[in-house]
């Protein structure tokens, strides 16, 4: 469970553009690849969900 | 130094800072003040955020300087402050982006327009088409060429004047339907905060509504070709009872025209009308005095076309020359301009053919 949550706040951390060494080398040495392929899928499927319904809701109000 | 105050404070004098107006015009249009403020908003925007970064920059050179003993920290990273200057500037871009959104919905809703004109843009002329009413017409630039070669002073309107400007009645919605016969053009009219692509194939929306009746000028403004500077737009915002009475004094025009066109006109009568359109029409490429530009465009003095057959003359300016820049005249020009352009270029310009061609015989 603490592998996920560590993979979604690095993907998370990576879609801002941030991240901290020490994080990285902790990924690098513990992290497994699946994990951050489907947290990557995950987010990215969250972010297009976000813009979609940001979009929606400020034509509501057009 | 006393010299250098006056100087100093004579570019403050309030002339001097009419004739430098650098910043974009208010406009006359609801939408094109909301763009105004628009630019306004995210130029002070970009001020404060100029201010405070070079602010923070300026003062740590200063006061962190060599001089003064200042070491230089050795650190990597600071995840905090990383986050923070992508943050913020993420904040400050969706905010800029809120009422620029709503802005741009105004702009694109053309819905329930009171009056619809497709606008065309020709190598280098607007036409106007009211779908509405049965009124169609072009626009040509109507600076005289004198003054575009220098040898007269140029007046105040140079090159921002045409023959028949679009006319658009005020407090009423005008929906633009903008494309193009030839190549992209671009419809712009800055006090309208209007500036629309003209593309062959595609028609693309835009609308006003002008409170004011006055008179506005624009420009092409996407290169289109040799004339591209020579092609204005003028438009006149008329009062509604103006612009009824516009539109009944168009309709009666054309009844009028059609009806001098089975009229006969004497050689002189030719002559002298198309000397006009010739200038107005063809002198853009085939030059005032009809020498043409050598390898570009083709002379009309001697030409084996304008000292030919009449019918191989006519037939060249009705339909045009396909591959060639010479293009078809018949929607731009009525029968009786086309009689005596073609009259005139066979008896002018160093030509004397001697015949000429009456309106009634121009096939369309």
């Amino acid at each position: 469970m603490k592998d996920w949550l560590r993979a979604f706040a690095s993907v998370f951390a990576a879609f801002l553009g941030v991240q901290s060494e020490e994080n990285r080398e902790r990924d690098f040495q513990q992290g497994r690849f699946s994990v951050f392929v489907v947290a990557g899928i995950a987010l990215t499927l969250g972010f297009l969900l976000t813009v979609y319904v940001l979009v929606k809701v400020v034509m509501s109000f057009v | 130094m006393t010299k250098a105050i006056t100087l100093a404070l004579s570019l403050l004098a309030v002339p001097a800072w009419a004739d430098w107006q650098v910043n974009m015009n208010e406009g006359v249009t609801a939408i094109s003040r909301e763009v105004f403020d628009l630019h306004m908003l995210i130029f002070w925007i970009c001020v404060a955020i100029g201010i405070a970064v070079f602010g923070v920059m300026f003062y740590s050179i200063f006061k962190f300087r060599k001089s003064k003993g200042a070491v230089a920290e050795h650190w990597h990273e600071n995840t905090t402050v990383e986050v923070l200057w992508t943050v913020i500037p993420f904040v400050i871009l969706i905010g800029m982006a809120v009422p620029a959104t709503a802005t741009l919905m105004d702009m694109y809703d053309t819905s329930e327009a009171d009056v619809d004109i497709q606008i065309t843009g020709y190598q280098w002329k607007w036409r106007y088409q009211y779908l509405d009413e049965d009124i169609d017409f072009f626009s040509n630039l109507s600076t005289p060429r004198e003054e575009i070669m220098n040898a007269q002073a140029k007046n105040a309107n140079y090159l921002l004047e045409v023959d028949n400007p679009l006319v658009i009645p005020a407090n009423k919605k005008v929906r633009f339907l903008i494309t193009a016969n030839d190549v992209i053009h671009s419809w712009w009219v800055p006090h309208f905060a209007v500036k629309k692509d003209a593309i062959p194939g595609f028609i693309n929306e835009s609308w006003v509504k002008v409170e004011e009746p006055g008179v506005y000028r624009g420009q092409c403004t996407e290169l289109c070709g040799k004339d591209h500077g020579f092609m204005p737009v003028v438009v006149e915002v008329k009062s509604e009872e103006d612009y009824a009475k516009w539109v009944a004094d168009q309709k009666a025009m054309k009844l009028a025209m059609a009806g001098e066109a089975s009229k006969q006109f004497s050689m002189d009568e030719l002559l002298a009308k198309g000397e006009g359109v010739y200038q107005a029409t063809c002198a853009g490429c085939h030059q005032l005095n009809g020498q043409g530009i050598p390898g570009a465009f083709p002379a009309i003095t001697g030409s084996s076309i304008a000292t030919g057959s009449i019918d191989g003359h006519i037939d060249i300016v009705v339909n045009g020359k396909a591959g060639t820049a010479m293009q078809a005249f018949k929607e731009q020009l009525s029968a009786v301009d086309i009689a005596a352009v073609v009259t005139y270029q066979r008896n002018a310009l160093g030509n004397s053919v001697g015949d000429m061609v009456q309106p009634s015989a121009i096939q369309k």
